[in-house]
């Protein structure tokens, strides 16, 4: 089920209208019914995944509680069979084709990849998700859930299920564990963000969709042209994403829950390392946390600097292949990993009074801007060939006329569509200082800005696609 | 016994009910949403009121057709009604079709239109495409789609409402209830289109610039001839974007990607579907009112290489059992999907022929059914 339908309107009006008539047990009991019912709305079969996900992770938590001397081989038998599935569902189909492609060019008898592995939504991110409770449990940072329902309402639970964030056991499981209350604030708050949300998706994301889809498919075209597209794919890919974390977020927030943040403004970032501060913040801190500081201490013994470039390189590999089973989603993460290297390199000999001067600073943003746009292009680009077409065209060569207004038309609309993202990065950062949080001046404003979004959603939405993330 | 389930903690109960917030608490929520939502639904805009519209009916009378075919704006993109006059001398053709039009239209028109005419072609021609013949849902569930049915219905329409109520569902019908809320949403979308188009011109055109400039700070009035002259550039740059730019010549063949939903489609189950669809009546009134039937199904663009597009399994189940339906029935089929004739550069997107290639179209249309044209 997708946020923006009236399916998941009508869902989520009767999943509110009865769970608050609840207590806390039947609350989670009712929660987990529903959110099960969410995954499985279209393809009921999804459910037999996770609910397999669900139990393996409960019994194993458990086990590792009460044999601890067996742990090691408990983690590694939960680790194996979750990657297992993740694997097998997102990445086998990739590796046949490889394999295929490999004996074709090195003249052995190759073969034709007839299998059709059918994706589950959201896989990528309920298997890290499940996978965080056994590491903790592991490490010793959690207590294992003796509650099964309360643990599968961990794994399952609908808003943020199907692109995340990703929650870590640690901080999501003891929210399903107590009370949970809700204020006329956290309705309010929800419902701007919920504004805010479907505005992103169905009047930025989708038209901006538009040009980017357009200008990718061209076989022909220009230095201009294809940077368009690529800005535009750029908004679209943050407006889309961040979308349905807002509504996540807000839908959440309506029954009591409250999620980790997964964006923070990522265009206004100075350097990588920064920007993976601020672009889908729990993946890249699950990331950190659970697979680059292991690699780290691994490698420490060799040089600080050897373990930190070392370990970079394998998590942005993999955060890059985490997100597809693609050469291009495999490029994409090391391109931003040798990034994150060389700007770390060149911050060793670039003077501290450049480095920390404010005036460079909107000079950073617009390099780490471009670059990001490089990074966007390699996540949006499956075939080599255009790849490298794109990276190789010339702003020098000669455009014709109507090339230049072409992508002069379509930067335009693109940027257009775009302000509202950037009057919004604007006000996260100054707006503050102007309008004090708790004035009825900042009320009057959300409410009037939210009038005028809802009104333009009626009026300029695009043609909806589905939301991005679904895929990974 | 389940008394555990509405157990509520004090502080639960003390947060649900004790609020009350800064802002006036629940009545805040209140306000704000009556402020979001509210305004929009006032905006009415122009709305004509809806009779029965006998364009159709008037103009088969007046024309008396030999040859009459039922459809959408694919139909009205291949078929030239003026060419099948000229190839067919002395006979004339009527196109009872719309854009954006489905089965539960074209039955109304049959019902409606043809029939009480008292015109009785020789063959009346029903075009569709792939599932369309059971399938009676796309823009009839719009604002402008709902004119349009409530303009060929003619007073108690049971059947036509047994059948639509079933495919429209809860979500349908309250997708209606929202469309008839917000109105707004078809009467300014297409302006919402046109300031979208501006700005971009507006990055694209010196020319506009300037002209925007004289109009919101000049002193000297424009002349129409000036806002003339840039209407007409601005058609003429984004036809040179269409033509040029994004020319079918200039598209990529783009690699197929899995997709993102799959399994088995409910509406490929044509059986099933038999039972809710128009499509026994379309084929009762042809029969009583024709005295030859034809249903077409119209042929989808090809691929860039012009080479033929393979079908999936469960089309082709669906296709034989409608065509098994049709011959159990009496009528024809003809399938346009095995047609070589029509190149991918004729193609004006997906669906619809180009202008320039009607004519062309029709003619091989008539050439392939030149039996059906005696």
């Amino acid at each position: 089920m997708i946020f923006h339908s009236l399916d998941f309107l009508l869902f989520f009006l009767f999943v509110l209208a009865v769970y608050w008539q609840l207590g806390r047990r039947a609350q989670n009991l009712f929660l987990l019914g529903m959110s099960y019912f969410f995954y499985g709305y279209v393809h009921p079969w999804f459910l037999y995944l996770i609910f397999a996900s669900t139990v393996v992770d409960y019994f194993c938590g458990l086990t590792i509680a009460r044999h601890p001397e067996k742990k090691r081989f408990v983690l590694w038998f939960s680790i194996v069979s979750n990657l297992t599935f993740l694997c097998y569902f997102k990445y086998f189909g990739f590796f046949v084709d490889n394999v295929a492609e490999l004996l074709h060019l090195l003249g052995l008898p190759s073969f034709t990849n007839t299998l059709d592995i059918f994706l589950p939504v959201g896989i990528s991110f309920y298997t890290f998700q499940s996978m965080s409770y056994i590491i903790d449990v592991y490490a010793g940072r959690l207590k294992a859930r003796e509650n099964f329902f309360e643990f599968a309402l961990f794994v399952v639970f609908f808003p943020q299920l199907v692109a995340g964030p990703i929650e870590r056991a640690i901080t999501f499981l003891p929210q399903i564990e107590k009370e949970r209350s809700i204020s006329a604030t956290d309705v309010r708050d929800a419902l701007f963000l919920l504004v805010w949300g479907f505005f992103k998706k169905l009047v930025i994301a989708d038209n901006v969709a538009y040009i980017a889809n357009k200008l990718f498919a061209l076989e022909e075209t220009t230095f201009a042209l294809a940077w368009t597209g690529v800005f535009a794919f750029g908004v679209q890919v943050y407006a889309d994403f961040s979308a349905y974390t807002d509504i996540a977020h807000a839908s959440a927030r309506l029954i009591g829950f409250k999620l980790s943040p997964n964006f923070n403004h990522p265009f206004i970032a100075a350097s990588p390392a920064e920007f993976w501060k601020r672009w889908h913040i729990s993946l890249s801190s699950y990331i950190q946390d659970y697979i680059f500081l292991p690699l780290y201490f691994r490698f420490r013994t060799r040089g600080v600097r050897y373990a930190v470039e070392k370990g970079l390189l394998i998590t942005f590999f993999l955060i890059g292949l985490w997100h597809g089973a693609g050469w291009n989603f495999i490029l994409f993460g090391i391109y931003h990993g040798m990034l994150v290297i060389v700007y770390d390199r060149c911050k060793v000999v670039t003077p501290i009074g450049i480095r920390e001067n404010p005036w460079m600073r909107p000079f950073q943003i617009l390099l780490m801007f471009s670059l990001a746009n490089v990074g966007f292009l390699l996540f949006r680009e499956s075939e080599m060939d255009y790849i490298l077409r794109h990276l190789t065209l010339s702003p020098l060569a000669a455009t014709g006329e109507l090339q230049w207004r072409a992508a002069c038309f379509l930067f335009g609309q693109a940027l257009f569509f775009s302000l509202p993202l950037w009057i919004h990065t604007a006000y996260a950062h100054m707006g503050h200082r102007l309008i004090p949080a708790e004035s009825w001046f900042r009320t009057f404003l959300q409410v009037m800005v939210s009038a005028a979004m809802f009104l333009a959603i009626l009026v300029a939405r695009g043609d909806s696609e589905e939301f991005i993330y679904f895929q990974f | 016994m389940f008394s555990w389930l509405k157990a509520r903690s004090p502080e639960s109960r003390q947060a649900r009910s004790g609020v009350r917030d800064r802002w006036g608490g629940w009545a805040s929520v209140a306000l704000i949403l009556a402020v979001i939502l509210v305004p929009p639904a006032l905006i009415r805009g122009q709305r004509e009121p809806m009779r029965f519209d006998d364009r159709h009916l008037r103009q088969l009378q007046t024309l008396q057709p030999e040859y009459v075919f039922v459809g959408s704006s694919t139909l009205l993109s291949r078929i030239d009604p003026a060419r099948i006059g000229t190839l067919r001398p002395g006979t004339h053709a009527y196109l009872l079709g719309e854009v954006g039009s489905m089965s539960a239209l074209w039955y109304l028109w049959v019902k409606n239109s043809l029939l009480p005419s008292g015109v009785r072609p020789k063959v009346l021609f029903i075009h569709f495409r792939d599932t369309e013949l059971t399938d009676p849902i796309d823009e009839t569930g719009s604002v402008v789609g709902q004119e349009k049915i409530a303009r060929n219905r003619v007073g108690d329409e049971r059947l036509f409402d047994r059948v639509m109520g079933y495919h429209k569902g809860v979500i349908g019908r309250l997708r209606e209830g929202l469309l008839r809320l917000y109105p707004i949403q078809e009467t300014w979308r297409k302006s919402g289109l046109w300031l979208i188009d501006g700005i971009g011109f507006f990055a694209a055109s010196p020319e506009y610039r300037v002209y925007l400039r004289k109009r919101l700070f000049g002193s000297d009035p424009i002349t129409s001839d000036e806002a003339a002259e840039v209407v007409a550039e601005r058609g003429r740059f984004k036809a040179r974007l269409a033509g040029e730019i994004f020319s079918s010549a200039n598209q990529r063949v783009l690699k197929g990607k899995g997709g993102l939903t799959g399994g088995a489609d409910e509406r490929l189950d044509f059986s099933a579907r038999l039972e809710h669809a128009f499509l026994p009546e379309l084929v009762r009134l042809g029969k009583e009112v024709a005295a030859r039937v034809i249903f077409v199904r119209m042929e989808p663009r090809p691929p860039m290489d012009d080479s033929s597009l393979t079908e999936s399994g469960a089309m082709g189940d669906y296709q034989a059992a409608l065509r098994g339906y049709l011959a159990r029935e009496g009528v024809e089929l003809h399938d346009f999907n095995d047609e070589r004739a029509f190149k991918f550069d004729m193609y004006l997107d997906g669906g619809h022929i180009k202008p320039e290639f009607r004519s062309f179209y029709t003619e091989r249309f008539v050439e392939r059914l030149s039996e059906a044209f005696r």
